[in-house]
Protein backbone atom coordinates (compact mmCIF):
# COMPACT_ATOMS: atom_id res chain seq x y z
CA UNK A 1 0.00 0.00 0.00
CA UNK A 2 2.76 2.38 0.99
CA UNK A 3 4.56 1.55 -2.22
CA UNK A 4 1.47 2.21 -4.30
CA UNK A 5 1.06 5.62 -2.65
CA UNK A 6 4.66 6.46 -3.32
CA UNK A 7 4.25 5.43 -6.94
CA UNK A 8 1.13 7.55 -7.26
CA UNK A 9 3.00 10.51 -5.80
CA UNK A 10 5.86 10.06 -8.25
CA UNK A 11 3.46 9.81 -11.17
CA UNK A 12 1.64 12.92 -9.99
CA UNK A 13 4.89 14.88 -9.72
CA UNK A 14 5.98 13.72 -13.16
CA UNK A 15 2.61 14.71 -14.60
CA UNK A 16 2.96 18.18 -13.07
CA UNK A 17 6.47 18.57 -14.45
CA UNK A 18 5.36 17.31 -17.86
CA UNK A 19 2.37 19.67 -17.76
CA UNK A 20 4.58 22.58 -16.83
CA UNK A 21 6.95 21.80 -19.67
CA UNK A 22 4.01 21.61 -22.05
CA UNK A 23 2.84 25.06 -20.95
CA UNK A 24 6.25 26.55 -21.55
CA UNK A 25 6.38 25.10 -25.03
CA UNK A 26 2.90 26.33 -25.78
CA UNK A 27 3.72 29.88 -24.80
CA UNK A 28 6.80 29.64 -26.99
CA UNK A 29 4.73 28.67 -30.02
CA UNK A 30 2.13 31.19 -28.87
CA UNK A 31 4.51 34.01 -29.77
CA UNK A 32 4.08 33.01 -33.38
CA UNK A 33 0.30 32.95 -33.08
CA UNK A 34 -1.78 34.54 -35.78
CA UNK A 35 0.47 33.69 -38.71
CA UNK A 36 0.28 30.94 -41.29
CA UNK A 37 -1.66 30.49 -44.47
CA UNK A 38 -4.38 28.38 -42.91
CA UNK A 39 -7.83 29.06 -44.27
CA UNK A 40 -9.24 29.08 -40.74
CA UNK A 41 -10.57 32.23 -39.17
CA UNK A 42 -9.57 33.85 -35.91
CA UNK A 43 -9.89 31.55 -32.91
CA UNK A 44 -9.44 34.27 -30.29
CA UNK A 45 -11.60 33.57 -27.27
CA UNK A 46 -11.84 29.82 -27.89
CA UNK A 47 -10.09 27.60 -25.38
CA UNK A 48 -9.22 23.92 -25.72
CA UNK A 49 -7.54 21.34 -23.53
CA UNK A 50 -5.54 19.05 -25.78
CA UNK A 51 -4.47 15.66 -24.41
CA UNK A 52 -2.52 12.69 -25.64
CA UNK A 53 -1.98 8.99 -25.00
CA UNK A 54 1.21 7.84 -23.31
CA UNK A 55 3.42 7.22 -26.34
CA UNK A 56 5.59 9.66 -28.30
CA UNK A 57 3.60 9.72 -31.55
CA UNK A 58 0.43 10.66 -29.71
CA UNK A 59 2.23 13.42 -27.80
CA UNK A 60 3.67 14.69 -31.08
CA UNK A 61 0.26 14.81 -32.76
CA UNK A 62 -1.27 16.55 -29.74
CA UNK A 63 1.48 19.21 -29.90
CA UNK A 64 0.80 19.66 -33.62
CA UNK A 65 -2.95 20.10 -33.05
CA UNK A 66 -2.29 22.48 -30.18
CA UNK A 67 0.30 24.53 -32.07
CA UNK A 68 -1.92 24.90 -35.13
CA UNK A 69 -4.90 26.04 -33.04
CA UNK A 70 -2.77 28.38 -30.97
CA UNK A 71 -1.36 29.95 -34.12
CA UNK A 72 -4.90 31.02 -34.95
CA UNK A 73 -5.35 32.65 -31.57
CA UNK A 74 -6.98 29.88 -29.55
CA UNK A 75 -6.16 29.54 -25.86
CA UNK A 76 -4.65 26.03 -25.71
CA UNK A 77 -3.52 23.89 -22.82
CA UNK A 78 -1.68 20.60 -23.49
CA UNK A 79 -1.77 17.57 -21.19
CA UNK A 80 0.55 15.00 -22.76
CA UNK A 81 0.98 11.34 -21.71
CA UNK A 82 -2.35 10.99 -19.93
CA UNK A 83 -2.19 7.21 -20.15
CA UNK A 84 -3.82 4.35 -22.00
CA UNK A 85 -7.03 4.69 -23.98
CA UNK A 86 -9.03 3.53 -20.96
CA UNK A 87 -7.71 6.52 -19.00
CA UNK A 88 -7.77 9.31 -21.55
CA UNK A 89 -11.09 8.31 -23.05
CA UNK A 90 -12.69 8.78 -19.64
CA UNK A 91 -11.03 12.22 -19.44
CA UNK A 92 -12.39 13.39 -22.81
CA UNK A 93 -15.79 11.86 -22.14
CA UNK A 94 -16.23 13.84 -18.93
CA UNK A 95 -14.92 17.06 -20.47
CA UNK A 96 -11.56 17.42 -18.73
CA UNK A 97 -9.96 17.12 -22.16
CA UNK A 98 -11.43 18.52 -25.39
CA UNK A 99 -9.22 17.14 -28.13
CA UNK A 100 -7.04 14.05 -28.65
CA UNK A 101 -5.28 12.43 -31.60
CA UNK A 102 -6.78 9.00 -32.29
CA UNK A 103 -6.59 6.05 -34.69
CA UNK A 104 -9.69 4.85 -36.54
CA UNK A 105 -9.74 1.09 -35.94
CA UNK A 106 -8.33 1.15 -32.40
CA UNK A 107 -10.78 3.83 -31.28
CA UNK A 108 -13.73 2.12 -32.98
CA UNK A 109 -12.83 -1.25 -31.41
CA UNK A 110 -12.57 0.41 -28.00
CA UNK A 111 -15.87 2.29 -28.29
CA UNK A 112 -17.73 -0.82 -29.47
CA UNK A 113 -16.31 -2.83 -26.56
CA UNK A 114 -17.80 -0.34 -24.11
CA UNK A 115 -21.22 -1.84 -24.86
CA UNK A 116 -20.23 -5.40 -25.69
CA UNK A 117 -16.87 -6.80 -24.52
CA UNK A 118 -16.75 -9.19 -27.47
CA UNK A 119 -17.67 -6.68 -30.18
CA UNK A 120 -15.31 -6.24 -33.11
CA UNK A 121 -15.69 -3.64 -35.87
CA UNK A 122 -17.20 -4.66 -39.22
CA UNK A 123 -15.80 -1.52 -40.82
CA UNK A 124 -12.47 -2.06 -42.53
CA UNK A 125 -11.81 1.02 -44.65
CA UNK A 126 -11.44 4.53 -43.28
CA UNK A 127 -14.77 5.88 -44.55
CA UNK A 128 -16.73 3.03 -42.96
CA UNK A 129 -14.75 3.39 -39.76
CA UNK A 130 -15.46 7.14 -39.50
CA UNK A 131 -19.16 6.59 -40.17
CA UNK A 132 -19.26 3.82 -37.54
CA UNK A 133 -17.39 6.03 -35.06
CA UNK A 134 -19.83 8.93 -35.47
CA UNK A 135 -22.59 6.44 -34.81
CA UNK A 136 -21.01 4.69 -31.81
CA UNK A 137 -19.34 7.58 -29.95
CA UNK A 138 -21.15 9.24 -27.04
CA UNK A 139 -23.19 12.28 -28.15
CA UNK A 140 -20.75 14.77 -26.65
CA UNK A 141 -17.84 13.43 -28.74
CA UNK A 142 -17.14 13.35 -32.45
CA UNK A 143 -14.31 12.72 -34.88
CA UNK A 144 -13.13 15.05 -37.64
CA UNK A 145 -11.79 14.34 -41.12
CA UNK A 146 -9.04 11.67 -40.96
CA UNK A 147 -5.57 12.18 -42.35
CA UNK A 148 -3.90 9.78 -44.75
CA UNK A 149 -1.26 9.16 -42.04
CA UNK A 150 -1.68 5.68 -40.64
CA UNK A 151 -0.01 3.85 -37.79
CA UNK A 152 -1.04 0.26 -38.34
CA UNK A 153 0.43 -3.23 -38.25
CA UNK A 154 2.76 -3.87 -41.15
CA UNK A 155 5.13 -6.64 -42.24
CA UNK A 156 8.60 -5.31 -42.98
CA UNK A 157 11.59 -7.20 -44.38
CA UNK A 158 15.31 -6.55 -44.12
CA UNK A 159 17.31 -5.44 -47.13
CA UNK A 160 19.01 -8.83 -47.61
CA UNK A 161 15.65 -10.55 -47.97
CA UNK A 162 14.29 -7.94 -50.38
CA UNK A 163 17.48 -8.13 -52.47
CA UNK A 164 17.15 -11.90 -52.67
CA UNK A 165 13.43 -12.27 -53.35
CA UNK A 166 12.42 -8.85 -54.67
CA UNK A 167 8.83 -8.88 -53.42
CA UNK A 168 7.01 -5.70 -52.40
CA UNK A 169 3.65 -6.96 -51.14
CA UNK A 170 2.24 -9.74 -48.97
CA UNK A 171 1.27 -11.81 -52.03
CA UNK A 172 4.92 -11.82 -53.08
CA UNK A 173 5.96 -12.72 -49.53
CA UNK A 174 3.48 -15.61 -49.54
CA UNK A 175 5.00 -17.04 -52.74
CA UNK A 176 8.45 -17.12 -51.11
CA UNK A 177 7.11 -18.00 -47.64
CA UNK A 178 8.58 -21.52 -47.66
CA UNK A 179 12.03 -19.91 -47.29
CA UNK A 180 11.02 -17.11 -44.95
CA UNK A 181 11.48 -16.88 -41.19
CA UNK A 182 8.93 -14.44 -39.83
CA UNK A 183 9.01 -12.62 -36.50
CA UNK A 184 5.98 -11.29 -34.70
CA UNK A 185 4.44 -10.99 -31.25
CA UNK A 186 3.38 -14.32 -29.72
CA UNK A 187 -0.29 -13.70 -30.45
CA UNK A 188 0.58 -13.35 -34.15
CA UNK A 189 0.94 -17.14 -34.33
CA UNK A 190 -2.73 -17.60 -33.50
CA UNK A 191 -4.43 -14.44 -34.73
CA UNK A 192 -6.55 -13.83 -37.82
CA UNK A 193 -6.79 -12.05 -40.17
CA UNK A 194 -3.46 -10.36 -39.33
CA UNK A 195 -1.50 -13.35 -38.10
CA UNK A 196 -0.18 -16.70 -39.25
CA UNK A 197 -3.66 -18.25 -39.71
CA UNK A 198 -4.89 -15.16 -41.61
CA UNK A 199 -1.82 -14.99 -43.84
CA UNK A 200 -2.36 -18.64 -44.63
CA UNK A 201 -6.06 -18.25 -45.29
CA UNK A 202 -5.99 -15.03 -47.33
CA UNK A 203 -2.56 -15.17 -48.95
CA UNK A 204 -1.75 -18.91 -48.91
CA UNK A 205 1.47 -18.30 -46.97
CA UNK A 206 3.24 -21.24 -45.27
CA UNK A 207 6.28 -19.86 -43.45
CA UNK A 208 9.43 -21.87 -42.85
CA UNK A 209 9.53 -20.69 -39.26
CA UNK A 210 7.82 -18.26 -36.92
CA UNK A 211 9.85 -16.60 -34.16
CA UNK A 212 7.80 -15.02 -31.36
CA UNK A 213 9.31 -11.62 -30.45
CA UNK A 214 7.93 -8.38 -29.06
CA UNK A 215 7.11 -5.60 -31.53
CA UNK A 216 9.80 -2.93 -31.35
CA UNK A 217 13.53 -3.30 -30.60
CA UNK A 218 13.52 -7.15 -30.33
CA UNK A 219 12.10 -7.49 -33.86
CA UNK A 220 14.32 -4.69 -35.19
CA UNK A 221 17.44 -6.36 -33.74
CA UNK A 222 16.44 -9.76 -35.11
CA UNK A 223 15.87 -8.25 -38.57
CA UNK A 224 19.24 -6.51 -38.49
CA UNK A 225 20.98 -9.74 -37.46
CA UNK A 226 19.04 -11.56 -40.21
CA UNK A 227 17.79 -13.96 -37.54
CA UNK A 228 14.39 -13.31 -39.13
CA UNK A 229 13.72 -12.23 -42.72
CA UNK A 230 10.56 -10.27 -42.07
CA UNK A 231 8.69 -9.11 -39.01
CA UNK A 232 5.68 -7.27 -37.65
CA UNK A 233 6.22 -3.58 -36.81
CA UNK A 234 4.02 -0.48 -36.79
CA UNK A 235 3.93 1.50 -40.02
CA UNK A 236 5.24 4.78 -38.56
CA UNK A 237 8.11 3.17 -36.60
CA UNK A 238 11.21 5.23 -37.29
CA UNK A 239 13.28 2.02 -37.23
CA UNK A 240 11.82 1.08 -40.62
CA UNK A 241 13.50 3.94 -42.47
CA UNK A 242 16.57 4.05 -40.20
CA UNK A 243 17.44 0.42 -40.97
CA UNK A 244 16.37 0.39 -44.63
CA UNK A 245 13.59 -2.12 -44.00
CA UNK A 246 10.90 -2.42 -46.65
CA UNK A 247 7.22 -2.28 -45.65
CA UNK A 248 5.19 -4.78 -47.63
CA UNK A 249 1.90 -3.66 -49.11
CA UNK A 250 -1.15 -5.46 -47.74
CA UNK A 251 -2.57 -6.01 -51.24
CA UNK A 252 -5.58 -7.98 -50.02
CA UNK A 253 -6.41 -5.53 -47.24
CA UNK A 254 -6.46 -7.85 -44.24
CA UNK A 255 -5.12 -5.20 -41.83
CA UNK A 256 -7.80 -2.71 -40.74
CA UNK A 257 -6.95 0.93 -41.44
CA UNK A 258 -5.61 3.01 -38.54
CA UNK A 259 -5.87 6.53 -39.92
CA UNK A 260 -4.89 9.38 -37.57
CA UNK A 261 -7.82 11.67 -36.82
CA UNK A 262 -8.88 14.16 -34.13
CA UNK A 263 -11.30 13.00 -31.45
CA UNK A 264 -12.99 16.14 -30.15
CA UNK A 265 -15.61 17.37 -27.75
CA UNK A 266 -18.58 18.16 -30.04
CA UNK A 267 -19.14 21.57 -28.41
CA UNK A 268 -15.58 22.62 -29.16
CA UNK A 269 -15.72 21.51 -32.80
CA UNK A 270 -16.70 24.93 -34.11
CA UNK A 271 -16.37 25.49 -37.87
CA UNK A 272 -13.17 27.50 -37.25
CA UNK A 273 -11.53 24.80 -35.08
CA UNK A 274 -12.65 22.11 -37.52
CA UNK A 275 -11.13 24.02 -40.43
CA UNK A 276 -7.74 24.29 -38.70
CA UNK A 277 -7.67 20.59 -37.74
CA UNK A 278 -8.79 19.57 -41.25
CA UNK A 279 -5.86 21.53 -42.65
CA UNK A 280 -3.51 19.71 -40.26
CA UNK A 281 -4.92 16.31 -41.21
CA UNK A 282 -4.58 17.14 -44.91
CA UNK A 283 -0.90 17.96 -44.40
CA UNK A 284 -0.07 14.75 -42.49
CA UNK A 285 0.86 11.50 -44.21
CA UNK A 286 2.42 8.22 -43.07
CA UNK A 287 5.90 8.98 -44.41
CA UNK A 288 5.88 12.43 -42.87
CA UNK A 289 4.72 11.10 -39.52
CA UNK A 290 7.40 8.38 -39.63
CA UNK A 291 10.04 11.05 -40.24
CA UNK A 292 8.71 13.07 -37.29
CA UNK A 293 8.82 9.96 -35.09
CA UNK A 294 12.42 9.43 -36.17
CA UNK A 295 13.32 12.89 -34.91
CA UNK A 296 11.82 12.07 -31.52
CA UNK A 297 13.04 8.47 -31.22
CA UNK A 298 16.43 8.58 -32.92
CA UNK A 299 17.52 12.19 -32.45
CA UNK A 300 15.99 12.56 -29.01
CA UNK A 301 14.26 15.86 -29.80
CA UNK A 302 11.28 16.92 -27.69
CA UNK A 303 7.87 16.26 -29.27
CA UNK A 304 6.95 19.94 -28.87
CA UNK A 305 10.12 20.99 -30.68
CA UNK A 306 9.50 18.59 -33.59
CA UNK A 307 5.86 19.69 -33.74
CA UNK A 308 6.84 23.39 -33.83
CA UNK A 309 9.24 22.77 -36.70
CA UNK A 310 6.61 20.81 -38.66
CA UNK A 311 4.01 23.56 -38.12
CA UNK A 312 6.46 26.14 -39.37
CA UNK A 313 7.52 24.02 -42.37
CA UNK A 314 3.89 23.48 -43.35
CA UNK A 315 2.84 27.11 -43.04
CA UNK A 316 0.76 26.83 -39.88
CA UNK A 317 3.09 29.19 -38.04
CA UNK A 318 5.59 31.70 -39.34
CA UNK B 1 -12.77 -22.15 -10.06
CA UNK B 2 -13.18 -22.32 -13.81
CA UNK B 3 -9.53 -21.31 -14.15
CA UNK B 4 -8.57 -24.37 -12.12
CA UNK B 5 -10.70 -26.72 -14.19
CA UNK B 6 -9.50 -25.07 -17.40
CA UNK B 7 -5.91 -25.59 -16.29
CA UNK B 8 -6.52 -29.22 -15.45
CA UNK B 9 -8.27 -29.56 -18.80
CA UNK B 10 -5.25 -28.08 -20.59
CA UNK B 11 -2.85 -30.38 -18.78
CA UNK B 12 -4.92 -33.47 -19.47
CA UNK B 13 -5.50 -32.82 -23.17
CA UNK B 14 -3.33 -35.29 -25.09
CA UNK B 15 -2.82 -33.02 -28.10
CA UNK B 16 -1.19 -30.40 -25.87
CA UNK B 17 1.55 -32.91 -25.05
CA UNK B 18 2.56 -34.13 -28.48
CA UNK B 19 3.90 -32.50 -31.63
CA UNK B 20 6.63 -29.94 -32.37
CA UNK B 21 5.11 -27.36 -30.02
CA UNK B 22 3.76 -29.84 -27.45
CA UNK B 23 4.62 -30.01 -23.77
CA UNK B 24 7.03 -32.96 -24.21
CA UNK B 25 9.03 -31.15 -26.89
CA UNK B 26 9.12 -28.02 -24.70
CA UNK B 27 10.35 -30.09 -21.74
CA UNK B 28 13.18 -31.47 -23.89
CA UNK B 29 14.16 -27.92 -24.95
CA UNK B 30 13.84 -26.67 -21.39
CA UNK B 31 16.13 -29.42 -20.07
CA UNK B 32 18.62 -28.78 -22.87
CA UNK B 33 18.97 -25.11 -21.93
CA UNK B 34 19.10 -25.95 -18.20
CA UNK B 35 21.66 -28.75 -18.40
CA UNK B 36 23.89 -26.83 -20.83
CA UNK B 37 23.79 -23.83 -18.49
CA UNK B 38 24.54 -25.82 -15.32
CA UNK B 39 27.25 -27.75 -17.19
CA UNK B 40 28.87 -24.50 -18.30
CA UNK B 41 28.58 -23.11 -14.77
CA UNK B 42 30.18 -26.27 -13.33
CA UNK B 43 33.07 -26.01 -15.81
CA UNK B 44 33.80 -22.55 -14.46
CA UNK B 45 32.86 -22.88 -10.81
CA UNK B 46 34.22 -26.33 -9.87
CA UNK B 47 37.94 -25.72 -10.71
CA UNK B 48 37.69 -22.22 -9.27
CA UNK B 49 36.07 -23.53 -6.11
CA UNK B 50 38.76 -26.22 -5.77
CA UNK B 51 41.56 -23.67 -6.03
CA UNK B 52 39.93 -21.22 -3.65
CA UNK B 53 39.03 -23.91 -1.12
CA UNK B 54 42.38 -25.68 -1.31
CA UNK B 55 44.60 -22.62 -1.11
CA UNK B 56 42.33 -20.62 1.15
CA UNK B 57 43.23 -17.59 -0.94
CA UNK B 58 40.70 -15.19 -2.48
CA UNK B 59 38.11 -16.72 -0.18
CA UNK B 60 36.71 -13.41 1.04
CA UNK B 61 36.78 -11.94 -2.43
CA UNK B 62 35.15 -14.92 -4.08
CA UNK B 63 32.37 -15.08 -1.51
CA UNK B 64 31.66 -11.38 -1.96
CA UNK B 65 31.86 -11.66 -5.75
CA UNK B 66 29.59 -14.67 -5.97
CA UNK B 67 27.16 -12.96 -3.62
CA UNK B 68 27.18 -9.91 -5.87
CA UNK B 69 26.69 -12.11 -8.96
CA UNK B 70 23.39 -13.30 -7.51
CA UNK B 71 22.14 -9.73 -7.76
CA UNK B 72 22.56 -9.66 -11.56
CA UNK B 73 19.05 -9.50 -13.02
CA UNK B 74 18.87 -12.53 -15.29
CA UNK B 75 16.22 -11.07 -17.57
CA UNK B 76 18.05 -7.75 -17.84
CA UNK B 77 21.26 -9.50 -18.83
CA UNK B 78 19.37 -11.56 -21.41
CA UNK B 79 17.83 -8.45 -22.97
CA UNK B 80 21.29 -6.87 -23.11
CA UNK B 81 23.01 -9.88 -24.73
CA UNK B 82 19.97 -10.47 -26.95
CA UNK B 83 20.51 -7.08 -28.57
CA UNK B 84 23.80 -8.35 -30.02
CA UNK B 85 22.81 -11.97 -30.61
CA UNK B 86 19.07 -12.00 -31.21
CA UNK B 87 17.18 -15.32 -31.33
CA UNK B 88 20.26 -17.36 -30.40
CA UNK B 89 20.68 -19.92 -27.67
CA UNK B 90 24.09 -18.60 -26.55
CA UNK B 91 22.84 -15.61 -24.52
CA UNK B 92 20.26 -17.80 -22.77
CA UNK B 93 22.88 -20.37 -21.74
CA UNK B 94 25.23 -17.64 -20.54
CA UNK B 95 22.69 -15.79 -18.38
CA UNK B 96 21.47 -19.04 -16.83
CA UNK B 97 25.08 -20.08 -16.17
CA UNK B 98 25.69 -16.74 -14.45
CA UNK B 99 22.78 -17.64 -12.21
CA UNK B 100 24.20 -21.11 -11.53
CA UNK B 101 27.83 -20.20 -10.82
CA UNK B 102 27.48 -18.60 -7.34
CA UNK B 103 25.90 -21.57 -5.51
CA UNK B 104 28.31 -24.08 -7.11
CA UNK B 105 31.36 -21.91 -6.47
CA UNK B 106 30.45 -21.05 -2.90
CA UNK B 107 29.61 -24.62 -1.92
CA UNK B 108 32.68 -26.13 -3.57
CA UNK B 109 35.01 -23.63 -1.93
CA UNK B 110 33.31 -24.09 1.44
CA UNK B 111 33.38 -27.86 1.08
CA UNK B 112 37.09 -28.04 0.24
CA UNK B 113 38.03 -25.26 2.64
CA UNK B 114 36.03 -26.86 5.43
CA UNK B 115 38.02 -30.08 5.47
CA UNK B 116 39.64 -30.38 8.89
CA UNK B 117 43.36 -29.53 8.68
CA UNK B 118 43.95 -32.56 10.87
CA UNK B 119 42.57 -34.78 8.11
CA UNK B 120 44.91 -33.19 5.57
CA UNK B 121 47.85 -33.64 7.89
CA UNK B 122 46.91 -37.26 8.46
CA UNK B 123 46.70 -37.86 4.70
CA UNK B 124 50.09 -36.29 4.21
CA UNK B 125 51.43 -38.30 7.13
CA UNK B 126 50.27 -41.45 5.37
CA UNK B 127 52.51 -40.45 2.45
CA UNK B 128 49.93 -38.96 0.06
CA UNK B 129 51.16 -36.46 -2.54
CA UNK B 130 49.41 -33.06 -2.61
CA UNK B 131 47.42 -34.22 -5.67
CA UNK B 132 46.34 -37.35 -3.83
CA UNK B 133 45.31 -35.28 -0.82
CA UNK B 134 43.13 -33.19 -3.11
CA UNK B 135 41.59 -35.98 -5.16
CA UNK B 136 41.32 -38.72 -2.52
CA UNK B 137 40.58 -36.73 0.61
CA UNK B 138 39.37 -33.20 -0.02
CA UNK B 139 37.21 -33.77 -3.09
CA UNK B 140 35.33 -36.80 -1.66
CA UNK B 141 34.79 -35.04 1.65
CA UNK B 142 33.56 -31.92 -0.13
CA UNK B 143 31.35 -33.91 -2.54
CA UNK B 144 28.09 -33.71 -0.58
CA UNK B 145 28.34 -29.94 -0.25
CA UNK B 146 29.47 -29.51 -3.88
CA UNK B 147 26.53 -31.60 -5.08
CA UNK B 148 24.19 -29.59 -2.88
CA UNK B 149 25.47 -26.49 -4.69
CA UNK B 150 24.87 -28.02 -8.11
CA UNK B 151 21.44 -29.19 -6.99
CA UNK B 152 20.49 -25.73 -5.81
CA UNK B 153 21.82 -24.26 -9.08
CA UNK B 154 19.84 -26.74 -11.18
CA UNK B 155 16.64 -26.00 -9.29
CA UNK B 156 17.06 -22.27 -9.85
CA UNK B 157 18.02 -22.69 -13.50
CA UNK B 158 15.09 -24.97 -14.37
CA UNK B 159 12.69 -22.55 -12.71
CA UNK B 160 14.26 -19.60 -14.56
CA UNK B 161 14.83 -21.13 -18.00
CA UNK B 162 11.37 -19.87 -18.98
CA UNK B 163 13.15 -16.67 -20.00
CA UNK B 164 14.40 -18.44 -23.14
CA UNK B 165 10.96 -17.69 -24.53
CA UNK B 166 11.66 -13.95 -24.19
CA UNK B 167 14.50 -14.40 -26.65
CA UNK B 168 12.17 -15.98 -29.20
CA UNK B 169 13.33 -19.51 -28.36
CA UNK B 170 11.48 -22.54 -27.01
CA UNK B 171 11.27 -24.22 -23.63
CA UNK B 172 8.33 -24.24 -21.23
CA UNK B 173 8.33 -20.43 -21.05
CA UNK B 174 6.56 -20.45 -24.43
CA UNK B 175 3.34 -21.58 -22.75
CA UNK B 176 3.55 -18.75 -20.23
CA UNK B 177 4.41 -15.99 -22.70
CA UNK B 178 2.20 -17.16 -25.57
CA UNK B 179 -0.66 -17.96 -23.23
CA UNK B 180 -0.43 -14.49 -21.73
CA UNK B 181 -0.31 -12.87 -25.18
CA UNK B 182 -3.62 -14.46 -26.16
CA UNK B 183 -5.13 -14.26 -22.65
CA UNK B 184 -5.26 -18.06 -22.35
CA UNK B 185 -4.88 -18.43 -18.59
CA UNK B 186 -5.12 -22.22 -18.61
CA UNK B 187 -2.00 -22.36 -20.76
CA UNK B 188 -0.11 -19.88 -18.52
CA UNK B 189 -0.92 -21.78 -15.32
CA UNK B 190 -0.54 -25.22 -16.93
CA UNK B 191 2.89 -24.27 -18.28
CA UNK B 192 3.93 -22.91 -14.88
CA UNK B 193 2.86 -26.13 -13.18
CA UNK B 194 4.95 -28.17 -15.62
CA UNK B 195 7.97 -25.95 -14.90
CA UNK B 196 7.57 -26.38 -11.15
CA UNK B 197 7.09 -30.13 -11.50
CA UNK B 198 10.17 -30.42 -13.70
CA UNK B 199 12.26 -28.47 -11.17
CA UNK B 200 11.06 -30.70 -8.33
CA UNK B 201 11.74 -33.90 -10.29
CA UNK B 202 15.25 -32.61 -11.02
CA UNK B 203 15.65 -31.90 -7.31
CA UNK B 204 14.50 -35.42 -6.39
CA UNK B 205 16.91 -37.08 -8.81
CA UNK B 206 19.70 -35.03 -7.32
CA UNK B 207 18.91 -36.05 -3.78
CA UNK B 208 19.41 -39.64 -4.91
CA UNK B 209 22.69 -38.73 -6.59
CA UNK B 210 23.88 -36.96 -3.45
CA UNK B 211 23.21 -40.04 -1.35
CA UNK B 212 25.30 -42.19 -3.64
CA UNK B 213 28.09 -39.60 -3.52
CA UNK B 214 28.25 -39.76 0.26
CA UNK B 215 31.77 -40.76 1.35
CA UNK B 216 31.87 -44.15 3.07
CA UNK B 217 33.08 -42.61 6.33
CA UNK B 218 30.15 -40.17 6.69
CA UNK B 219 27.07 -40.99 8.71
CA UNK B 220 24.09 -41.61 6.47
CA UNK B 221 21.86 -38.78 7.55
CA UNK B 222 24.53 -36.12 7.61
CA UNK B 223 25.18 -36.30 3.87
CA UNK B 224 21.73 -35.05 3.08
CA UNK B 225 22.06 -31.91 5.12
CA UNK B 226 22.64 -28.62 3.39
CA UNK B 227 24.96 -27.50 6.19
CA UNK B 228 27.69 -25.07 5.28
CA UNK B 229 30.31 -26.97 7.23
CA UNK B 230 31.55 -30.34 6.18
CA UNK B 231 31.07 -33.06 8.79
CA UNK B 232 34.33 -34.52 10.01
CA UNK B 233 34.70 -38.29 9.67
CA UNK B 234 34.72 -39.93 13.09
CA UNK B 235 38.06 -41.56 12.34
CA UNK B 236 39.80 -38.23 11.85
CA UNK B 237 40.40 -37.37 15.49
CA UNK B 238 42.63 -40.34 16.20
CA UNK B 239 45.26 -39.52 13.56
CA UNK B 240 45.74 -35.95 14.66
CA UNK B 241 49.28 -34.63 14.85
Amino acid sequence: MKRIRLLAAVVAVLALVAGACGDDDDSATGDDAGGGDSTAGDLAGQSLNVGSANFPESVLLAEIYAGALEAQGADVNVTPNIGSREVYFAAIENGEIDLLPEYTNSLLSFVLRQDDPNATPDATNVDEQVAALKDALPDNLTVLTPSTAEDKDVIVCNQETIDQYGFSDLSGLAEASGDITLGGPPEFAERSPFGIPGLQQFYGAEFAEFVPLEIGPPIVDALNANAINCGNLFSTDAAITENDFTSLEDDKNIVPNEAVLPLINADKATPEVTAVLDDVSAALDTEGLTALNAQVQAQGLAESEVAAQWLSDNGFTE
Amino acid sequence: MSTLSDTIGWLTTAENWWGPTGILQRIVEHLQYSLLAVGLAALVALPLGLVIGHTGRFEQGSVALSGAARAIPTLGLLVLLGRWYPVQVGPVIIVLAVLAIPPILANTAAGIGGVDPAVRDAAEGMGMTPTQVLTRVEVPLAAPLTLAGIRSALLQVIATATIAAFAGLGGLGRFIIDGFAVRDEARVYGGSIVVAALALVGEGLFVLAQRSARPAGLPRRRARLLSTTVPIPPTAGGVST
